[in-house]
């Protein structure tokens, strides 16, 4: 029985609180999701496309959402406000407000005949949005139902009337209410910097001067221009589009924030390439910036992408200002050059301004309600080493309200956050489900031997899709194929509605087999496959025709074709729907024990929580000790001494008596099926061999320090890297005193043609120890040669004291990097400083040089060889979704937690490591393994038992069984169709890949070309 | 190496930053430069003298002092402030150009704005043109006595000199009464028909100060000093600097 405050409250809606309200739901704990806006998702749901993958947001959002509200362990509130909160961890009360939605979400069906009819009385837009949408706030909104502005309502019962539904309730006084919880997981996200204030960027006055969310509207096919990109002040489509970064942010005066928003750089790559994709060259792209911080896993490549591959143009250089002269009709950019002209105008169609986040006015009064204390941007302040504990016990944080960021390190922190709050909870007694507690399902029809009628739904995707190809047309070709007895054009396929509808024509039109044409099976396979379930038909006579991803994404300026591919496409999969039969799911018991490879910070974070939360845990570390690279770090940034870190943790793993320390362990084998792995490995002195068993593996191995043989590094003994340098500060300060001059050298071996991406941490790295410098010997004088200060979030304050402290940052090019020579017992450092257009050079008594960090490259090599994990082509390990699932690996039931996934400081590895843990979580609660239905089967009668099987079977499942047969266990089969592909007599068929479907598959493929 | 090739050695020296550093409040920012040049393109004397904002900055952040001493740039500025306005870190760059001005010696600062400044020292006017407080006094009383007769519907018209317990003491470019006279009116109708109570003072009247632009501090501020003194004297309530 679960006790009224046993649950976790987590105070927004956008998608911190829904991962972290998914994360705990998966791991049985109870949720109440409160949200203010009238449906949730936040601001993810603006977005018209996301990096860096630039898939369209609401494809891979929408699962999540519905998902959402779906979960048994969530009660989900919208319209709501926390007004009050008293008590302590462990027992909170909170007080709810719920404003009135005068809409009764029971019966309303989202039809949009109040708002066709009575427009201004409808609520359904994000604020921002002036313009209207024909749709809802988007097409799959959770949950799924207008609101009404009962302010402007000037006739109830007209309005009344409107509904077909009878949804609409006058008398809906909103309510109050009172909840318990044990822990609360703010997660309110941030505002947007508002440029109005600022004459000189003339946002208020032009309406060709935007935002990038308005721009992001403009271009998103849900937003007010359904997709067309076109200059709001004369609906033209523009030529030249300018962007100028950092508006709100890096700031000083007019209420910017002294911090750096970390996710606008990225966020203006993405618009620019986007444009440059649909347009190509009959548009310009310019984005005016300071330093282009693209210092996430893979960024750099894409800001290369942007500049090599799509031409985007970047100009280094903070316009002065935004005007429209009299008598022109464009907007004139002033802006001055490094090397060239000082006063530069030029025209522009629209500008965009890349405003930063902020933490809102209200926010801020709720989280002083919570008692949080809070830095000088109104962010709440965390633990020096783990970002999602706040100065209040049981309060945790995630996403931009903890600090600027984006949206894979919100996901990261939101999962983080929901394992902290987990904690939080007593443990529940286990209780049996009731039949009550379950979707009761229909029985399934039988459909063998029927003859099989074939639904087809194609899906627009909004303009996705119906963008590009005549997806209409496309339904009534679907219409004249065999067995096809239904064929219709279905909207935003995935939204409720849709879904909703689906279910019913398979009903009432006696449907027995059903074609998606829409996006990919891979993010919606699993929806469809429950709605049909849901119908009445065995989940798997699906079929999906992928024509987005295989259509429509990569053929968008080849119409007819494209059309013409997409029929191939649905002729394929009804050819071979008709031939699908209905499957049964294997299931196996789950090993609820975990294996934590790497013994650093980030391996021995995830292994001590889910210690802590009952699971057995091995952690094998590779060398004789635990405690990993942050053992040779002295202080952060913020001026937290990390040893004491490290021998708790140290010291708490060793004496946890959930804990199994494996030190000097070599993997070398790997079996098994997620949620019941072998992996064995050779340990310690006599490298004996010992096999584990387990459940769930988290990869936390780490990365290196790089070492390049660059800048007379090991040739000179006044040249060193940053880490020996900050270990000198500490052990030798007397050295330190006598320097009169420091050169520091950044992306030394980073940001390279060898290494593209940077190393995200050397920047903040080189701050910290020029602020250390000064602290020993005040009267050094420090330079500091970048490339980028990519100083990102509350970094960007300690970069602002260490210019205030006097060190002097200069910029060099990679085409023009600094010389070095050594003479005598100085070095000799000469650039060119762009401001000045001068060279330069200092006779320094110690060159630092930013080496960063590099993969592990023969180490993963090894383990992504045996474990069979895809890594990036720098080395590290790959997740499986950048975007939603940053932790999650290809390979269901494992997870990548610190540097292993790419450099990061020591508390993103906390985090990331307790969100790793919160993931596995989810997986270790189930009891049940659930294998799916995709097995190989064996035909007795023709197996000749010639033990091919047996031989290529890469995990050695088949065997010859007593009747002379080959046998193989659909509950060990991992479903890959080795077997299948080599039986030399046709004997096993793969289920969902039968021979005769894909037969079908090719017939109907090659039907053209043979007829 | 390029004959304008810059080299540190040694121990730092205090150089002119810091002595500008130490007399404005935050040291007016000037370690904070971030680079990005929003100043350069809004300031209208960048590039004469191959100078802008941004590099003056950096030369005093290097220590060039030698150059930033002597660029005659330091002179076109016009303290406009359009710099300042925009710039993200809010660096005092016109008075950093100030402290500049001020390094040099009085006899090389350029004349005209010298000589205007010895003007308003000669006598308790402040006027840049060396009028005298008679003379303003004359002007003034005879110019409204004019209108007056000539502009019927403005007869009770009022241009009070020395007004005591006026609430505005107004200030006047000395422009107007040396050679514009008339340019005097329209303001007065203005006071008039809105039935402002103000007054001019004889003394501290005129309202440029070229001795700020010379960057001379006695100077300046005994010109302001003048004028503050007289408006005190009066007891105005509010002061109104035209210029």
């Amino acid at each position: 029985m679960n006790t009224s405050n046993n649950r976790v409250l987590v105070i927004g809606g956008g998608m911190a609180g829904i991962r972290t309200a998914l994360d705990l739901a998966e791991a049985e704990k109870n949720v109440i999701l409160v949200d203010r806006a009238y449906s949730i998702g936040g601001l993810m749901t603006q977005l018209d496309r996301t990096f860096p993958t630039n898939n369209c947001d609401l494809c891979t959002l929408a699962p999540n959402l519905s998902e959402g509200s779906r979960q048994e362990h969530i009660e989900l509130v919208t319209m709501t406000t926390v007004t009050d909160v008293k008590g302590t961890k462990g027992d909170f009360t909170v007080q709810l407000e719920t404003a009135p939605r005068f809409i009764n979400l029971d019966k309303c069906t989202a039809c949009g005949e109040c708002h066709k009819k009575f427009p201004e009385w409808v609520r359904f837009t994000p604020g921002l949005d002036h313009r209207a949408p024909t749709c809802m706030r988007y097409p799959q909104a959770t949950p799924q139902a207008f609101s009404i502005d009962m302010a402007k309502c000037t006739d109830v019962k007209a309005l009344m009337e409107s509904c077909p539904a009878g949804a609409i309730n006058p008398d809906d006084f909103g309510s109050r209410r009172e909840v318990k919880c044990a822990s609360i997981v703010f997660v309110p996200g941030g505002a947007l910097f508002d440029p109005s204030h600022l004459d000189y960027l003339g946002y208020a006055a032009q309406a060709d001067v935007v935002t990038s969310l308005e721009y992001e509207r403009i271009l998103s096919a849900s937003g007010p221009t359904m997709g067309r990109l076109i200059r709001p002040s004369n609906g033209q489509q523009p030529k030249k589009v300018a962007w100028i970064q950092c508006v709100g942010s890096r700031g000083l005066q007019k209420g910017a924030g002294q911090y750096c928003s970390s996710a606008c750089c990225m966020f203006a790559l993405k618009e620019a390439i986007v444009t440059k994709e649909r347009f190509g060259d009959d548009i310009e792209t310019t984005i005016f910036y300071m330093d282009m911080r693209t210092m996430g896993k893979d960024y750099e490549r894409y800001f290369l992408r942007a500049r090599d591959e799509f031409g985007v143009r970047f100009v280094r250089s903070r316009p002065h200002s935004v005007l429209r002269p009299a008598g022109v009709d464009n907007l004139v950019v002033t802006y001055g050059t490094d090397s060239g002209p000082v006063n530069v105008t030029e025209e522009f169609d629209i500008v965009v301004l890349s405003t930063g986040f902020r933490v809102a006015d209200d926010v801020r009064v709720l989280a002083g309600k919570l008692g949080l204390d809070l830095n000088s941007g109104g962010f709440p302040t965390t633990d020096g080493f783990n970002p999602v504990v706040t100065s209040v016990p049981g309060v945790y944080v995630a996403g931009v309200i903890e600090a600027p960021k984006d949206i894979p390190e919100t996901m990261v922190q939101a999962s983080a956050a929901a394992i902290m709050a987990a904690g939080d909870l007593a443990p529940a007694e286990k209780v049996e489900k009731t039949e009550a507690d379950q979707e009761l399902l229909p029985p399934e029809f039988g459909v063998v031997g029927e003859e099989p009628r074939v639904g087809v739904f194609i899906c627009d995707c909004g303009e996705n899709i119906g963008g590009v190809i005549d997806a209409g047309a496309l339904a009534d070709y679907a219409g004249t194929l065999p067995h096809v007895a239904v064929s219709r054009l279905q909207g935003h396929g995935c939204s409720r509605e849709s879904m909703r509808q689906i279910q019913q024509i398979i009903v009432d039109e006696k449907i027995n087999r059903v074609v998606i044409g829409g996006c990919s099976p891979r993010t919606h396979e699993a929806k469809f496959q429950e709605v049909i379930r849901k119908a009445g038909l065995n989940r798997y006579l699906l079929e999906i025709a992928n024509i987005r991803d295989q259509v429509t994404w990569v053929h968008a300026n080849r119409a007819e074709g494209a059309t013409e591919k997409a029929k191939d496409l649905v002729r394929m999969a009804v050819g071979s729907v008709v031939r699908s039969q209905p499957l049964a799911d294997h299931s196996l018991p789950m090993n609820k024990d975990v294996l934590v490879v790497g013994g650093g910070v980030a391996g021995m974070t995830a292994a001590l929580q889910l210690a802590d939360h009952g699971h057995k845990v091995y952690l094998a570390e590779r060398s004789a000790a635990l405690g990993g690279q942050a053992a040779k770090i002295h202080r952060t940034l913020e001026g937290d001494e990390v040893a004491p870190l490290v021998r708790d943790l140290v010291a708490r793993t060793e004496a946890h008596a959930n804990i199994q320390v494996i030190t000097r362990a070599l993997i070398v084998d790997h079996s098994g099926l997620p949620g019941m792995f072998k992996t064995g490995m050779q340990t310690g002195r006599q490298m004996f061999y010992r096999q584990i068993e387990h459940g769930v593996t988290i990869l936390a191995t780490g990365a290196l320090p790089n070492r390049p043989a660059q800048y007379l590094l090991d040739e000179c003994s006044q040249v060193s890297t940053q880490l020996e340098l900050q270990a000198l500060i500490a052990e030798n300060p007397e050295t330190v005193r006598t320097w009169d001059n420091v050169v520091m050298i950044q992306c030394v071996g980073s940001r390279t043609a060898d290494n593209p991406n940077c190393s995200r941490i050397c920047c903040q790295t080189a701050v910290k120890n020029a602020l250390r410098i000064l602290e020993v010997n005040p009267e050094a004088r420090i330079f500091v040669l970048y490339r980028d200060m990519r100083t990102y979030g509350f970094q960007e304050e300690y970069y602002q004291k260490a210019r205030q402290a006097g060190v002097i940052f200069a910029r060099y090019s990679a085409e023009a990097p600094p010389q070095v020579k050594a003479v005598g017992n100085m070095v000799e450092v000469t650039f060119n400083d762009p401001v000045l257009g001068r060279e330069i050079t200092v006779n320094a008594d110690r060159l630092c040089l930013s080496t960063g960090l590099v993969a592990d490259e023969d180490g993963n090599d090894e383990l992504a060889m045996i474990f069979k994990i895809p890594r990036t082509a720098d080395g590290y390990f790959l997740e499986d979704h950048v975007k939603l699932r940053p932790v999650d690996l290809p390979v269901p039931g494992f997870f990548v937690a610190g540097t292993a996934h790419g450099p990061k400081l020591i508390r993103e590895s906390v985090a990331q490591a307790l969100a790793a843990s919160s993931r596995a979580l989810t997986m270790l609660a189930r009891d049940t393994i659930d294998l799916g239905a995709r097995a190989a089967r064996v035909d007795r009668d023709r197996c000749a038992a010639c033990l091919v099987c047996v031989r290529a079977c890469p995990f050695g499942i088949p065997y010859i069984n007593a009747d002379g047969y080959s046998e193989i266990d659909p509950a060990k089969c991992h479903g890959c169709g080795v077997c299948a592909s080599v039986c030399p007599a046709k004997a096993i068929q793969l289920m969902q890949f039968e021979d005769d479907r894909i037969m079908a598959k090719l017939e109907e493929l090659f039907e053209r070309s043979i007829a | 190496m390029p004959e304008n090739s810059i080299v540190i050695t040694g121990k730092k020296k205090s150089g002119f930053i810091d002595a500008v550093k130490e007399l404005l409040p935050e040291g007016g920012n000037l370690n904070l430069c971030l680079t990005c040049g929003a100043c350069v393109s809004g300031c209208p004397a960048a590039g004469l003298a191959d100078m802008d904002p941004r590099k003056f900055l950096r030369m005093c952040a290097m220590g060039l002092d030698d150059e930033v001493t002597t660029t005659p740039w330091v002179w076109m500025c016009t303290m406009c402030e359009r710099c300042s306005y925009v710039c993200p870190m809010k660096i005092n760059i016109p008075q950093l150009v100030f402290n500049a001005r001020a390094s040099w010696p009085r006899d090389k600062r350029p004349s005209g704005i010298r000589n205007s400044c010895d003007m308003a020292l000669r006598n308790d006017s402040n006027s840049a043109m060396g009028t005298a407080p008679d003379d303003f006094v004359f002007v003034v009383q005879d110019v409204l006595e004019e209108y007056r007769e000539s502009q019927p519907e403005f007869a009770d018209m009022q241009a009070p000199i020395d007004k005591e317990g006026a609430h505005f003491f107004l200030n006047q470019n000395s422009r107007e009464p040396v050679t514009e006279p008339d340019e005097l009116v329209p303001l007065w109708k203005i006071l008039h028909l809105a039935g402002v109570d103000w007054t001019y003072g004889s003394k501290g009247w005129a309202a440029e100060n070229y001795c700020m632009f010379l960057a001379e501090n006695e100077s300046w501020e005994h010109v302001t000093r003048v004028s503050a003194r007289q408006a005190d004297q009066l007891g105005a309530k509010v002061f109104l600097n035209t210029e």
